[in-house]
């Protein structure tokens, strides 16, 4: 059985490796290919950690710096977007550090301008609910969890790469990915009727 | 629906409308390619061509200054005292004398608090949210903002073994985490811990020790050990040392409880790192245990002191129970007992007395002085706006609280006590 979220086997980018060997014999077209490819994922994904647009943008203009001056040292081709993770991660995590409190960001008027149009049906309206909440708790998880979650589910990663990008076990993964979706199946309550198994998750540890 | 498509289908729903624009995407691209950053990658080359721009000479001339200062640096030994954690142990909140209880008082003012009703409830809750839903919490990382925030004495550690240091970024080295909404022995509360992370530098090998102000908790499968004299329990999961996260090891030192966690490292490593990490707390006056009691045939037996009762109760409050804390350091035990009153809601009304003279001033300074029949005392209110009337009489501390009740409401209860 398979799990209808193995969207991709863990050796599939979005790029061409071979762009990647021209991006470090300091091919600027490759580089710029590169950036445009990955611009947007590496904004929304530090968009979703720190829920700040400016801090977004910095954190794609310092990932790509990196990328551009330490290609050299990514050894695999094949790897690299499991690296542009990494190092993207990784200033988000400086950001907040430096700016401490910005694990704390409450939720902003994005999530607060839902409203309730009498026009849209019942059942459209019951999904924005529960994706509403979902939102919420995932943003109030704190960010060691909150990290596991996007890329799990945003960046579509297996345990095992979200392992390699967080530097911890495949278990303390798994662990932090079970407590995230225990809260947010606790925020949804009565409105979301879901599967113990799948509350679990085994099946999607198992294939990813 | 299942709970991971509708996860991953929030996610895309909430970036949707979240795009880099072109111009900014092209004004990334720009200056990756003109910054400094990138000019290094092709500095050797560069620094061939004429003429040199004053930047690019102050640069090379900063690098030739650091490479020449690295071998002053290890002479005098700089490199290991900026690998050795922060400041000297540092004291906060109990600044005076030996036998001083500050810390205790702070820490009880501290945890006087419900998050979910915004009120004062003492008895059990049974409505209180497990440990693992809290639903949020505030981390500090400066060292400042770490021994403010915290209700106790961080201790950070003179000694530890040389080839330790603190994590580097991005990780955190250093932070304090309040959990607010935390069960605790029944109620709904706040949890502080401060947490300090080690590597060592030639090793995957990671010791993060938390503390904490909580009282002894038992690790399941753990075996008791002795850490130069004081009891531990520690539980080692693998015998891989390779395994992250796979011993817990836990000991209560100078009035404050350790949390260990080792991954990839040994046990005789990570117990030879936790000896050298307590040598400053061994001589800590404030070493004390705890024991507490909710028995009142006991806390009459124990009690040094008489139980004053207010005269004077809100209507509808009835008195519930006692409990007696013993707080002992090398030098001397003082005693805290909590009379507790409800009324037919279950909001609560709490008296502490305690036989001791410690002030937690830096409380006091927060708090709005008032008279009380010719008695001064102080009105707290905390972060969570629960009030605490404070005042110390015939040498004991009194604290008053009350999640429902005014200041107005609080001030006659305090007068009712001072009556003989």
């Amino acid at each position: 059985l398979k799990h209808p979220l193995i969207t991709k086997k863990e050796s599939e980018t979005l790029i061409d490796p071979n762009i990647i060997q021209l991006v470090k014999m300091n091919d600027d077209d490759a580089f710029a290919s590169v950036f445009y490819t990955y611009q947007q994922k590496v904004y929304k994904m530090a968009w979703l950690m720190l829920r700040d647009h400016q801090r977004a943008e910095d954190v794609v203009q310092e990932t790509f710096l990196q990328v551009y001056t330490k290609i050299n040292k990514l050894s695999n081709n094949m790897a690299f977007e499991k690296w542009l993770y990494k190092i993207t991660v990784n200033h988000c995590y400086e950001i907040i550090r430096k700016h401490k409190k910005a694990d704390l960001l409450l939720l902003d008027e994005t999530i607060e301008n839902f409203t309730t149009n009498s026009s849209v049906p019942h059942r459209e309206l019951i999904q924005k609910e529960v994706r509403k909440k979902i939102i919420t708790a995932i943003y109030d998880l704190p960010l060691k969890h909150r990290t596991v979650l996007i890329l799990f589910y945003f960046n579509d990663l297996s345990i095992k790469e979200i392992a390699a990008i967080i530097s911890k076990s495949e278990g303390t993964v798994k662990s932090r990915l079970f407590y995230g979706k225990k809260i947010i199946k606790n925020s949804l309550g009565e409105n979301f009727n879901m599967d113990v198994d799948d509350i679990m998750g085994g099946i999607v540890y198992e294939n990813r | 629906m299942k709970i991971d498509e509708a996860i991953k289908l929030s996610l895309e729903d909430e970036t949707k409308n979240v795009e880099l624009t072109k111009d900014k995407s092209d004004k990334i691209l720009t200056y990756i390619k003109t910054s400094k950053g990138s000019k290094k990658k092709h500095y050797v080359f560069k620094s061939f061509m004429l003429p040199f721009s004053l930047t690019d000479v102050v640069e090379v001339l900063a690098s030739i200054l650091i490479i020449a200062m690295i071998p002053l640096a290890i002479k005098y030994n700089f490199l290991e005292k900026t690998s050795t954690p922060l400041k000297e142990n540092i004291t906060i909140n109990n600044p005076n004398t030996e036998s001083d209880f500050t810390e205790e008082l702070n820490y009880e003012i501290a945890f006087r608090y419900n998050h979910s009703e915004n009120t004062f409830r003492y008895l059990p809750d049974p409505n209180a949210v497990p440990s693992e839903t809290y639903h949020s919490n505030e981390f500090y990382t400066s060292t400042d903002d770490i021994t403010q925030k915290a209700p106790f004495t961080v201790y950070f550690p003179n000694n530890i073994p040389n080839d330790f240091q603190l994590s580097s970024p991005p990780m955190n080295s250093t932070y304090l985490n309040i959990n607010k909404n935390v069960a605790i022995d029944g109620s709904v509360k706040k949890s502080y811990y401060v947490a300090l992370i080690y590597s060592q530098q030639q090793s995957k090998a990671t010791v993060q020790i938390n503390q904490c102000k909580r009282d002894p908790s038992h690790i399941p499968g753990s075996k008791k050990i002795d850490l130069d004299g004081i009891e531990a329990w520690i539980r080692t999961e693998s015998t891989d040392p390779n395994t992250s996260g796979h011993i817990t090891l836990y000991y209560a030192i100078a009035g404050k409880n350790f949390w260990v966690n080792g991954s990839h490292i040994t046990e005789p490593t990570l117990i030879e790192f936790i000896k050298t990490f307590n040598l400053g707390l061994k001589n800590d006056e404030h070493t004390y245990n705890n024991s507490a009691s909710i028995d009142f045939n006991i806390i009459k037996d124990k009690l040094s002191f008489e139980i004053k009762y207010p005269k004077y109760i809100p209507e509808g409050y009835s008195l519930k129970g006692h409990e007696l804390k013993e707080y002992t350091n090398k030098l001397r035990t003082v005693q805290q007992l909590d009379t507790w009153y409800i009324n037919e809601n279950g909001y609560g009304l709490s008296i502490l007395t305690i036989n001791d003279r410690s002030k937690p001033t830096n409380i006091l300074e927060k708090s709005e002085k008032v008279n009380i029949d010719g008695m001064d005392a102080w009105i707290y209110t905390n972060e969570e706006g629960i009030l605490q009337l404070m005042f110390w009489n015939n040498g004991k501390y009194y604290n008053i609280c009350a999640g429902k009740l005014s200041k107005d409401e609080l001030i006659p209860i305090a007068a009712s006590l001072l009556l003989d």
